[in-house]
């Protein structure tokens, strides 16, 4: 059992000065094992933050991140899994799943995570999974209007992931579950 | 941060931290401008909520009147300088605008934007990045009529085939194919453009080959036209008719070949692309039914 924690588009301090405090008393350190950042952090200071949750994380570049080394995308392996990150500016039609499903192809992963639209999101098409957690602050956005905080928590066993969605709606927090069980195919490494 | 339910208000708080923060210098207001201006953008949302106007003291809370604000505001930013923070708050504004239905001002946050674009931006990544958001928010856009369009669609693809390296150009060019494609109910659906612009990347992809042989003794990786097939195979699946499954078979034999060339450099990241590519349309051909029949006469 694998925990990672995927979030992003935080856009402080640009358009959120912090974390909506249920989040924060729930994200301990000590307890997930990768955490997967789609980007617009915006400042250090996060960064900090969130490396203080846990040591193994991995950041992709938002178009408002301070720190330009971020690289565009970064796929690695938990398990059985290849993840794949993106922020998602940079794949147009914004949040349109076909062109997100070609980065898919691209970059070959079972599980693909971005974001940009601080919309959540979470399917399955014939390729894998795609992920968007959303924004952790609830930050402005002029794709999708009403934004309600949400990150995601993956829990990774063997072939089966099963995706946590928390949302912040109206002041509780609402957890949603998904699961995905990935087919040991040929043409995945070995 | 800022709040305040009252439209009205809001708009006055603004105004005054406006004030102050127009006099904080380089250091500070590349954090309290955009704080501002999303602020603002927040207050212009809830306007567009209500109906009408909000008339009232010295300055009436209407969109329009804070879309003035936000441009001078953001003019600001050229002391510090930070053009590309500017240019991206410019697209924020213009998306706004378009939402409101104000296509003069939309049109005006674009322009600023490209005029930043053209004289402040240099470095050819911040480029190719501000392209990107350039062509991402143009493509949302449905406030403006045929000639705005096309002007602001004509500079973008303009901008997109000058980029310095090739590579950078062929995305942009494929990037644009999208201006010409909305999959909205009452969206532009210019299959031609759209084909141009794939087949302008196309020779762009094949010109940076030639370009890697004579220079380097080996052609590139082919990841580009396994990119601008998947382009294609898009355009197909929405119903482009001008895409065609025997332009859809051409591109697959050219990459199959191209990879097979002593000359290619082998990159297992293409291979496995194109591997994957091939794969999708297998599984969209098994689908049977429309997909199927679409991907019939394709080979893979």
């Amino acid at each position: 059992m694998v925990l990672v924690l995927a979030l992003g588009d935080l856009h402080i301090p640009h358009r959120a000065p912090d974390l909506p405090a249920k989040f924060k008393s729930m994200l301990v350190p000590g307890k997930i094992q990768h955490i997967i950042c789609t980007g617009n952090l915006c400042i250090k200071e996060v960064h900090d933050y969130l490396k203080s949750l846990c040591p193994d994380m991995h950041v992709t570049r938002g178009e408002y991140d301070e720190d330009a080394r971020y690289p565009e995308t970064k796929t690695f392996t938990i398990g059985q899994f290849k993840l794949g990150v993106c922020h998602g500016h940079q794949v147009i039609p914004w949040g349109d799943l076909d062109s997100l499903a070609m980065l898919q192809r691209q970059l070959d992963v079972d599980i693909l995570v971005t974001g940009h639209t601080h919309q959540f999101k979470a399917y399955k098409h014939e390729g894998g999974v795609v992920i968007n957690p959303g924004s952790a602050t609830g930050a402005y956005s002029s794709i999708t209007y009403d934004v309600n905080p949400s990150f995601v928590l993956m829990d990774i066993d063997g072939l089966r992931v099963v995706v946590y969605v928390y949302e912040l709606i109206d002041g509780e927090v609402k957890v949603d579950k998904i699961d995905f069980k990935k087919t040991a195919t040929t043409h995945s490494a070995h | 941060m800022l709040h305040n339910d009252d439209p009205e208000e809001m708009l006055k708080i603004i105004c005054t931290v406006r004030k102050h923060i127009m006099t904080g210098g380089p250091k500070r207001l590349p954090f309290t401008v955009p704080s501002l201006v999303f602020s603002a953008l927040r207050l212009v949302r809830q306007l567009q909520g209500q109906d009408g106007d909000v008339i009232g003291g010295e300055v009436p809370a209407t969109p329009k009147k804070i879309f003035q604000l936000l441009n001078q505001t953001i003019e600001a930013l050229s002391t510090v300088p930070a053009p590309e923070l500017a240019l991206r708050l410019y697209l924020q504004c213009a998306e706004a605008a378009s939402d409101c239905d104000l296509e003069p001002v939309a049109y005006e946050f674009f322009t600023q934007a490209f005029i930043l674009y053209e004289e402040e931006i240099a470095d050819s990544k911040a480029q190719f990045t501000a392209i990107h958001l350039i062509i991402g928010t143009l493509q949302r856009m449905n406030v403006f009529g045929i000639e705005n369009r096309d002007t602001l669609t004509h500079k973008a693809t303009g901008y997109s085939a000058k980029l310095l390296k090739k590579p950078d150009q062929c995305r942009a060019v494929y990037a644009c194919s999208h201006l010409f494609w909305v999959d909205d109910q009452d969206g532009i659906k210019d299959g031609e453009r759209v084909l141009l612009c794939l087949k302008r990347s196309l020779r762009i992809a094949n010109a940076a080959q030639q370009m890697a042989s004579a220079t380097r003794g080996s052609s590139g990786p082919v990841t580009l036209f396994v990119e601008i097939l998947n382009k294609y195979i898009y355009f197909f699946e929405k119903g482009n008719p001008q895409i065609t499954s025997a332009a859809i078979q051409g591109l697959i034999e050219l990459i199959t070949t191209e990879m097979q060339s002593d000359s290619t450099t082998p990159d297992p990241a293409s291979d496995a692309f194109f591997a994957s590519t091939l794969r999708y349309i297998q599984f969209q051909k098994q689908k049977g039914g429309v997909m199927g029949e679409k991907y019939e006469s394709v080979k893979v």
